[in-house]
């Protein structure tokens, strides 16, 4: 019997690889993500099986060395060999070596691949994208190994409760998991060929997180390991055993699989109990009324404010068609379903670049900071699509013969809203596959064609509410013309910028003109002050000849009076009358003056008054030529 | 028990119906030959392998180009991105070339679109495109030029895709990154030559107004001057009718003006260079002699001088 259940577990390995390599292949051939995910719990399953292997060979190498042991101690009939058996027993202390390292390392690592597997493969889901083909030829590999492994699986699983063969466990559940996936892949073929387009997916996904969930088990189970009661004696279970791929591989054992776990790390019998008991008896019908539950809620439609739902059954749309806020009643899924749409929401897109928005990430809260947007300064994503307006410069420039250098087009920095309601419910969701990207198509067709044409520094500056206008107009035509139904509520033109890169350029020019009408205003405040002095000086130069005009008449008239007299007292003694005023003139004004007396005996010597200062040389020697003469 | 005979209708109604949506047509494939068309509703098919549903989406898909460099007939390079409405008109011709996949179709299509607008436009001028005058824009012309190359590619008579072109739009024009760094130097230099034309005119109209202002307040300052010479020469014709009485005695005239000059003289800082001859110095030299005339010649002035 030993050895029927070493075979069975060679066979439930070998089964386990080949499988998983042929089950990949085909999932990949076929393009079948969860196929391959699939392909992963085989190969997790291949390695558990060669570690239980190994586990069970060491244990039945022990049972052997025993049995040896005790033949020899009975044919030797004493106790000679009983102080130093347990030396011995090689075989044993190899296994409990081997359980002692090699099981919680074997652990670590299952613990690690899956939760590597789990990380980088969740990010794979997000990019990958396969073509299905031949996934018939998939479905049917699928169906033949999934019938293979099951059937393993159950042998397997009966010879453990059988032959209590605990290390057969481990495989046999993952044969069992691996017989429900592969059945779950087979389901998810089908509805993926009945219209369900993300069933493989959505399969997917559920199976790596799976994987993440294995792997916290098994670090939990780790962590629970150190802290367990050891009872001398009392069943040991293997470490690397996961209880959810049991629960898993052994649905029906739900509750029993809980109480055992719960068992094992108290040390008393929760099964025993009437919770217990209970709890496995109502189960069933439990999760047949959750079920029964869940289809009659499909039957309440809740329509919010702001929306409309579109009411089809079996594809087909159900009188008008069309559900008004508020509760409805319809046949439960999949007869009739309903589609929600936003109709009365204002929804916006924006057409040209989009903004960079800062998000701060603190205390969990996404928050947009409010920030100031400056042409000069990057706002929107890092490879802006610039729009082409027509340059009439340089078109005027090559018209005339101009050296052909660029194209006579100028680069548009644009970032344009467009808001929009959906106006007729059946157009929007009937007409077309992708509306909102029609729509977004449409509207920077219009931008664009209307840029090419504008004037750029009218566009950036008092056209703005124009061209807004005119786009508003142009897209809700286009949109009329091929029956959308939507209409267009605003064209906001409030980022319409020069490209970053060239946005000082035209800061310059705006500083230029400012520099500009500071010179003209300054040059103004010169002219005023210029003119008012030079009338000021005008005034005072005319008061001042009025001035000098009447003081010469008046001291005219003054002299001609003061003469009659003066010519009496000359006419008395005209030698003295001149003498006396003469020195009068002199001693009344000449008492300030420096004086120098010259002698006329010798002309080179000089009589100074006043020593505190010297005569210049020059000045002497003319006075001195003077008096020579 | 209840469960599982759930379970198996639910397993037989996968098996055994399918439905179509408004907007989806259904092909029902019997070993692989396509023996019906079914359009919304629920309807019944035969278990795989036997027949196969294929459903397409009538309803309008987009298409969006790759953003992609052509060239211009007169030679400028552009970025292109166009976008087209299309549908499955034939889904028997679709399924035959195509197959189920729309993918496959949109790759079909996307293909075929290079084609016809690299053509098309390589056949225009850039100012086909680019114009600043709206009326010479031949943009829509170029659009329904590029969908009819399209519209007869797909409806040749060896390729028929069952598939109908319903519109086409030129959805991005751009330039590839070295033309936009060239335009971006030609912009910047436009800008420059602008700043250069405010920045002289402003110098020129300060300029204007400054000397617009020296003048005028040249103008003022000569007219004030002329305006004081009159008014001086005035007062200087009303002074000279006071001389006729200097006409009585010209030489005692001449002498008082002479004595003003030089009362007047004397009030600035003065510096005198006296001989003894001169009255009232010649009294130094001979003060007993009663002779002594005034020696007017001999008197020497100076005025304004400063010693170093």
């Amino acid at each position: 019997m030993q050895r029927n259940v070493s075979r069975t577990g060679l066979v439930n390995m070998l089964i386990l690889l080949v499988s998983g390599v042929l089950c990949f292949v085909f999932a990949r051939m076929s393009g079948l993500l969860a196929g391959q995910i699939t392909a992963l719990y085989l190969g997790l399953g291949f390695l558990v099986s060669v570690w239980s292997y190994i586990q069970m060979r060491l244990e039945q190498r022990e049972l052997l060395e025993r049995m040896e042991m005790e033949e020899l101690a009975r044919s030797k009939g004493g106790t000679l060999f009983e102080r130093t058996d347990e030396e011995l027993l090689v075989a044993k202390k190899a296994r409990e070596q081997f359980e002692k390292y090699f099981v919680p390392g074997f652990t670590i690592i299952l613990m690690l691949i899956e939760g590597i597997s789990c990380f980088y493969i969740y990010r794979w889901l997000g990019t990958a994208t396969f073509q299905k083909t031949q996934e018939l030829i998939a479905l049917g590999v699928f169906g033949l190994f999934g019938l293979i492994l099951f059937i393993l699986g159950k042998y397997s699983a009966g010879l453990v409760k059988l032959e209590q063969q605990k290390y057969l466990s481990p495989g046999a559940s993952f044969l069992l998991l691996s017989a429900y996936l592969l059945g779950a892949n087979i389901v998810s073929i089908i509805a993926f060929e009945a219209g369900f387009e993300n069933s493989d997916i959505v399969l997917a996904k559920i199976l790596t997180i799976l994987l993440g969930l294995l792997a916290v088990e098994n670090f939990l189970t780790l962590l629970l390991e150190i802290y367990r009661p050891r009872v001398r004696g009392g069943p040991e279970r293997i470490l690397y055993e996961s209880r959810l791929v049991g629960l898993l591989s052994k649905p029906e054992g739900v509750v029993s699989t809980a109480a055992h776990a719960i068992d094992y790390q108290f040390g008393f019998k929760v099964s025993e109990t009437w919770v217990y008991k209970f709890f496995r008896q109502a189960l069933p019908l439990l999760i047949l009324a959750q079920l029964l539950a869940l289809e009659l809620s499909t039957c309440l439609v809740v329509i919010e404010v702001g929306e409309k739902g579109l009411w089809e059954r079996f594809g087909k749309p159900v009188g008008e068609g069309i559900l008004e806020p508020g509760l409805h009643f319809k046949l439960p899924w999949p007869v009739d379903k309903v589609r929600r749409f936003r109709t009365d929401q204002v929804q916006q897109f924006i057409a040209g670049m989009e903004h960079a928005e800062d998000e701060n990430h603190e205390h969990g809260e996404k928050h947009k900071e409010k920030k100031v947007l400056l042409w000069t300064v990057q706002h929107t994503m890092k490879d802006p699509f610039l729009l082409l307006v027509a340059s009439k410069e340089q078109m005027g420039a090559q018209k005339n013969g101009g050296e052909r250098r660029s194209p006579p087009v100028n680069l548009l920095a644009a970032s344009i809203p467009v808001q929009y309601q959906v106006s007729d419910l059946f157009a929007w969701a009937y007409n077309y596959t992708e509306p909102e990207k029609l729509l977004k198509h449409i509207a920077t067709r219009e931008l664009v064609q209307y840029l090419l044409s504008a004037d750029y520094d009218e566009i950036i500056s008092s056209g703005r509410l124009r061209a807004s206008e005119i786009l508003k107009d142009r897209i809700q035509k286009k949109i009329d013309e091929l029956k959308l139904g939507v209409r267009i509520v605003n064209v906001g033109m409030n980022d319409l910028h020069p490209p970053v890169p060239i946005a000082p350029a035209y800061e310059e020019v705006v500083s230029s003109k400012q520099k500009q009408e500071a010179a003209i205003l300054k040059a103004n405040a010169h002219a005023i002050e210029t003119n008012a002095m030079a009338i000021a000086e005008a005034v005072k130069r005319t008061n001042m000849a009025i001035a000098v005009s009447r003081r010469l008449q008046e001291i005219s008239a003054a002299q001609a009076i003061a003469f009659t007299n003066q010519l009496a007292a000359y006419r008395a003694s005209p030698e003295v009358y001149k003498l006396r005023a003469y020195l009068d003139t002199l001693t009344q004004n000449a008492t300030k003056a420096r004086k120098y007396i010259m002698l006329s005996s010798n002309l080179s010597e000089v009589i100074q008054f006043n020593l505190e200062e010297n005569i210049r040389p020059e000045l002497l020697e003319s006075a001195a030529r003077a008096l020579k003469q | 028990m209840v469960v599982g005979a759930l379970l198996l209708a639910v397993f037989f109604a996968v098996l055994f119906i399918f439905q179509v949506r408004k907007g989806e047509i259904a092909v029902v494939t019997t070993f692989g030959k396509a023996t019906r068309f079914e359009g919304p509703g629920a309807h019944f098919k035969l278990p795989w392998p036997f027949q196969d549903v294929y459903k397409f989406d009538q309803r309008i898909h987009s298409l969006e180009s790759k953003f992609e460099q052509v060239q211009t007939a007169d030679g400028y390079n552009l970025l292109v991105m166009t976008y087209i409405g299309w549908n499955i008109e034939d889904p028997r011709s679709f399924y035959i070339t195509i197959g189920s996949s729309i993918s496959k179709a949109e790759e079909t299509l996307e293909s075929l679109l290079r084609n016809a607008y690299s053509g098309v436009i390589g056949r225009h001028n850039l100012s086909d495109l680019i114009t600043s005058d709206p009326t010479k824009s031949k943009f829509t012309q170029i659009e329904e030029e590029i969908l009819a190359k399209l519209r007869s590619d797909l409806q040749s008579s060896t390729n028929n895709y069952g598939i109908a072109v319903k519109f086409l739009g030129i959805k991005k024009l751009g330039l590839p990154e070295s033309v936009t760094e060239a335009v971006f130097e030609r912009m910047r230099s436009e800008r420059q030559v602008l700043v250069s034309k405010i920045q002289s005119e402003g110098e020129r109209q300060a300029s204007e107004i400054r000397s617009s202002a020296d003048t005028e307040s040249a103008k003022i300052l000569a007219e004030a001057d002329a305006q004081a010479l009159r008014i001086r020469s005035l007062g200087e014709l009303e002074a000279a009718k006071t001389y006729a009485e200097f006409k009585q005695e010209p030489e005692l005239a001449n002498f008082l003006l002479s004595l003003d000059a030089l009362e007047s003289f004397l009030k600035e800082k003065t510096v005198l260079f006296l001989d003894t001859q001169t009255a009232p110095l010649n009294l130094m030299k001979n003060p007993l002699s009663s002779t002594n005339t005034l020696g007017l010649t001999n008197f020497i002035f100076k005025n304004n001088l400063r010693t170093p």
